[in-house]
């Protein structure tokens, strides 16, 4: 086949250079602490010398090492902002201090795996503080994000009601103050949560068998698991919801969303409550399929019981374990999991072995522990793996390399150099419930051409595709906002470029550089020479900087393995 | 596990295996012109004369409640409207008038946020298309409640999303008609790290063609790579630029290394020749103060005007504005968003005046879809046809255009024929209809129409052109030109220690943007050399 791009450059050929076709691959010869570092990587905000030293303690254990986890106490971030507030060191709890509140539990958080679920979740269940009712709803945005924390381990069951009363999702997904129909008015029921609580949070637009796979028609195409008509029946069920229950007096008059009592206070943190006036009892129709228990809503149920019986209804779904098990699968591990390990995956969801369905614990164990996250043939399959996160690629170098932050006040702040506008994410700060990317996002190229998706590329482009590198350039050669990273260790270690690399390869790499971009990389430290030190550094320390980054930059840790 | 990728494909190497795949794979209409496209792109189509060409994609992300945007007024219409909006109808004395020329006397308001917009109408420079939306092909209401024809997954953000992008509304693909467009025409550039397609809004399916990719930049252009300098001499920049090209260039097996190593290179290699076409481009036209979009828009007339320094004949660029789905809040939040689109539209209109290009650009929204015409309480829900705006000194001004046959923007007291349940009205006109006036103007010949369009002349052949454009305005019939190669500059002498300080000489970029390409083209030479078919790593 003609190769367009030469026949559009035309003289491109001129300028043939003979190359020696080499192709680069990960090692995948790995120690035993190589192999903790790059479990850690998929289970917490990145590994760190002594996270690597606990696994060797419990010989390697990664079970052990989760059930150990799940047993730490669970770190909060809108206490921190409350405490603030409550000692006067600030006034206001704005969304600056919601975002240092959560970088904290997140980065500095002793339970590393339950806040890496959480931040899974968070993509998952999506609210963004790019909105005002939530930038400017004090701690609100906190508070859901501990809810996540909270129910990380917990039943799948459990967390989706959270999520759906959870005050900061029905202002995102406005059921806040949704209304049954009204004749008089011509308004019916907001239809915003319905959808996407069935489209996003649980079965997805098609339905899916236990691999994942859609389920095709007669037609031979996908089924759809439902129509707009059940988005309506859906819609109703998740109306009367506000901030007083039923014993509330005082309703509200006029247009709008005012049929409800007065707020007394506003209510951000706190499940939202029912207000039967304002809830729809018709009889309501849901989803139908083998085994169903609450297809039928009867009619005068209270508002309640409606929205448990519509969460049991979507959480029993078949298609909701494999669909919420890939989403899981893609933000911890690899882009594209095999059938078999969504199967595996899916399988636990629907029975945890006691026959309990929707087991969090057990799913998070399955998606870590199965042999397509653990087994090092994957890490040189070219298929396996993942687009590692902006977000995750700064924190993984934090803790990496012992990052300190200036003292103050909620001090875990980046300032400009890492925000959604240099990374193109940020946590709770997504354009739209669609997450930062889409889970079925192909990108061009040798992925999308593989009919692979790679979700995470979808923010790599030619701006993100240098502002990230340049956050990452700052925090290692000076600061990113209040961080800074400390490289003594590796600076102890410049002397000898290989040794240098090799630390840094069991910290960012996870034993997996290659072994041609190492020595590239040690041919870059061998080339530094005392000439080229900037004013207040060291001969060391430039060299520790320029391996750290050149290895930070490297597609060997850009891509999670 | 797929045999197809135990090698590494380089990026020219997969066109041709994606465009083999599509044969399988969307066999509806993709058989002749996949081979169309292998065999003879370049050949039929494209338009010449030296002419300079762009088409601006306003995807209003969310959904516009567009029938605010465009209001009827006329008697018994407007009452027809309160009747079916409820609480969420304007008030007519503050709707701005309009007597479009060609709807026999009807009038219309225009959301009155949007006084801009208003005289740009009046003035002959802008005009709306009414109740657009993605069809498979022509649709009745018996059709719709027969589930005959309908696009997938009807009503859901990310599908309409795509398929307003795609025009392919029957499958989920990734592929969009500005991509499309590109494959066809990028030929007529001159070969530029720069694409064709360039997007202020980063990754999106709209501009994403099978061998065209995107380039995205920020309002305020294109950012340096920090520590990094083709040129740097004997420091430490010198050796870290050395490593990082190394490192980049390298052949990496893992798929999704290699993605990331290309998208990276490309990223900091056209830094050089975009910031060198820029230097010295300034726009005299104010902006108005905290407007995103108008800073998008003017960054894309500043592009506009360097077009000469692109070697570029042909531009698509896209832009995105997000927070439209007004569930709740609707008729406060339109207020102050409608505002800022009216205002940036003006911004934009008279920055192309001042570059002298205002006959040359063609700006058009899009947007996932129309909302539900009655009212949740607060706001509106998901629907599917919407009203939408095209602005440029080509575009027939001063009119609504729309389904002739039944008066171009639909009578509310007549919705029982469209009206799928609570005022989600099937569109009058389709994406792919909206595109094709949009797609004619810009030089798509009418033989290649099917390839942008998938399977148009099947779906929609029947049917007339809007007639957007004047026949005059439409580009010319095609002639390929044979492509120019930018003389070499020799690269500027050393110098630059720390990259990205400083303000460079438009020289010294120049020079740097020519050795950029260069890299460029020995990278993809080598990775073709790479991809040739030889003896394979073993199988993973």
């Amino acid at each position: 086949m003609v190769n367009p791009f030469i026949r559009s450059v035309g003289m491109a050929a001129a300028l043939a250079v003979v190359v020696t076709a080499q192709t680069v691959q990960p090692d995948n010869v790995l120690s035993q602490d190589e192999q903790a570092s790059r479990f850690l990587a998929q289970a917490t905000f990145g590994p760190t010398t002594e996270g690597i030293a606990e696994l060797r303690t419990l010989g390697y254990n990664y079970g052990a090492w989760i059930d150990r986890e799940i047993a730490k106490p669970a770190s909060y971030a809108a206490p921190l902002a409350v405490d603030a507030k409550t000692s006067g060191q600030i006034t206001t709890i704005t969304n600056t201090y919601n975002r240092r509140a959560r970088n904290q539990v997140m980065i500095a958080g002793s339970d590393q795996l339950r806040q890496r679920v959480a931040y899974a979740l968070s993509q998952i269940f999506v609210i963004s503080d790019n909105i005002s009712a939530i930038s400017g709803a004090a701690e609100g945005s906190s508070s859901y994000y501990d809810m996540l924390v909270r129910d990380s381990f917990g039943p799948f069951r459990q967390l989706l009601l959270d999520v759906t009363y959870h005050p900061m999702m029905g202002r995102y997904l406005s059921h806040y103050h949704n209304r049954k129909a009204n004749s008089t008015s011509g308004t019916r029921p907001d239809e915003n949560y319905a959808r996407e609580v069935m489209q996003l949070f649980s079965i997805g637009l098609y339905q899916l068998d236990g691999a994942g796979n859609y389920i095709n028609g007669a037609s031979g195409r996908p089924l759809e698991t439902y129509t707009n008509d059940q988005i309506t029946e859906f819609a109703r069920a998740f109306t009367g919801f506000t901030d007083e229950d039923n014993n509330a007096s005082a309703v509200g008059t006029g247009s709008g969303r005012t049929d409800f009592p007065s707020v007394k206070a506003q209510n951000y943190t706190q499940p939202m409550k029912m207000w039967d006036l304002q809830h729809d009892t018709a009889v309501k129709t849901l989803l139908d399929y083998p085994g169903v228990r609450k297809r039928n809503l009867p009619a005068f149920q209270s508002g309640v019981q409606d929205v448990s019986d519509a969460i049991d209804n979507l959480v029993e779904h078949p298609s909701t374990g494999p669909f919420i098990s890939r989403l899981l699968i893609q933000r911890l591990v690899t882009s594209n999991p095999s059938d078999g390990y969504i199967t595996r995956v899916a399988a636990t969801f629907a029975n945890n072995g006691k026959g309990q369905r929707g087991d969090l614990t057990a799913v998070i164990k399955a998606v870590l522990l199965d042999p397509e996250a653990r087994s090092l043939s994957f890490v040189v399959d070219p298929q396996h793996g993942k687009l590692r996160e902006p977000f995750l690629r700064v924190t993984h170098l934090l803790r990496a390399f012992r990052y300190a932050v200036t003292s103050g006040l909620l001090p875990y702040e980046f300032s400009s150099t890492v925000t959604e506008n240099t990374l193109g994410q940020y946590p709770l700060s997504s354009p739209s419930v669609f997450n930062f990317y889409l889970a079925d996002y192909e990108p061009q190229g040798p992925i999308g051409a593989a009919g692979l998706v790679g979700p995470e590329f979808q923010i790599l482009n030619s701006v993100f595709g240098i502002t990230t590198p340049n956050a990452v350039y700052n925090l290692i050669n000076t600061s990113a906002g209040n961080f800074s990273l400390d490289l003594a260790p590796q600076a102890a270690l410049a002397d000898n470029a290989a040794t240098l690399v090799d630390n840094i390869d069991l910290l960012l790499t996870h034993g997996m550089l290659s072994s041609a971009t190492r020595t590239l990389v040690i041919n870059a430290v061998n080339s530094v020479t005392t000439g080229m030190v900037p004013t207040g550094s060291t001969l060391a320390l430039t060299k520790a900087r320029l391996a750290v980054y050149l290895v930070a930059m490297s597609p060997d840790f850009a891509v999670l393995k | 596990m797929s045999t197809s990728s135990d090698r590494p494909l380089n990026r020219r190497e997969f066109i041709g295996q994606a465009s083999c795949a599509a044969v399988g794979s969307t066999a509806l209409f993709s058989t002749l012109l996949t081979l169309r496209l292998a065999n003879s792109l370049a050949a039929q189509t494209v338009t010449a004369g030296g002419d300079y060409r762009a088409l601006v994609c306003l995807f209003l992300s969310g959904g516009n409640d567009s029938f605010n945007m465009l209001v009827p007024t006329s008697a018994g219409e407007y009452e027809a409207y309160v009747k079916v909006r409820g609480n969420l109808a304007l008030a007519k004395d503050s709707l701005l008038p309009i007597t479009p020329a060609n709807l026999g006397g009807r009038t219309l308001g225009i959301h009155p946020s949007m006084p801009e917009v208003r005289d740009l109408f009046s003035a002959g420079r802008l005009a709306f298309v009414s109740n657009v939306g993605s069809l498979v092909r022509p649709l009745t209401l018996a059709d719709y409640k027969a589930g005959r024809y309908l696009p997938v997954s009807l009503y859901s953000h990310a599908d309409q999303i795509k398929q307003w992008q795609t025009c392919i509304p029957d499958q989920r693909t990734a592929i969009g008609w500005g991509g499309r467009a590109a494959d066809l025409m990028r030929s007529l550039n001159s070969p530029s790290l720069v694409s064709m397609n360039i997007s202020l809004s980063g990754q999106n399916v709209f501009l994403t063609g099978q061998q065209a990719f995107t380039y995205s930049v920020g309002s305020s252009g294109a950012t340096a790579l920090t520590g990094y300098s083709p040129t740097a001499v004997n420091n430490l920049t010198a050796v870290r630029t050395k490593a990082v090209n190394s490192i980049m260039d390298q052949q990496y097996r893992s798929l999704f290394e290699q993605t990331y190593a290309q998208s990276t290179s490309e990223a900091v290699d056209s830094y050089y020749e975009f910031s060198s076409a820029l230097s010295g481009v300034t726009l005299n036209t104010p902006l108005p103060t905290g407007n995103s979009l108008a800073a998008n828009l003017a960054m894309i007339a500043k592009i506009i005007s360097a077009n000469g320094k692109f070697g570029a004949r042909r531009q698509i660029f896209f832009v995105q504005l997000g927070g439209w789905d007004h569930h709740d809040e609707l008729i406060a939040n339109q207020q102050t968003m409608l505002a800022t689109v009216s205002q940036a539209l003006s911004t934009f209109s008279s920055a192309l005046t001042e570059i002298g290009m205002a006959d040359k650009v063609t700006l058009f929204t899009a947007s996932d879809f129309g909302r539900t015409l009655t009212s949740n309480g607060n706001g509106s829900d998901h629907a599917w046809g919407a009203n939408h705006l095209v602005m440029g000194g080509a575009v027939g001004g001063g009119k609504v255009y729309g389904d002739r046959d039944n008066g171009y923007y639909p009578d509310m007291q007549k919705l029982s024929l469209i009206d799928t349940g609570q005022g989600r009205l099937i569109p009058g006109v389709a994406v792919d209809e909206y595109a094709r006036d949009l797609l004619t103007w810009f030089g798509v010949g009418a033989g290649d129409l099917d390839y942008v369009l998938p399977a148009f002349s099947t779906r929609f052949g029947g049917r007339p052109s809007l007639g957007l454009f004047s026949a005059s305005s439409v580009a010319p019939a095609p002639t390929p030109v044979p492509t120019p190669t930018p003389a070499p500059s020799p690269p500027a002498s050393s110098g630059g220690g720390g990259g990205g300080g400083g303000a460079a000489s438009p020289l010294f970029l120049a020079g740097l943007s020519a050795l950029a390409l260069l890299r460029l083209r020995r990278r993809r030479l080598a990775q073709q050399k790479a991809a040739t078919p030889g003896p394979g790593p073993a199988a993973g």
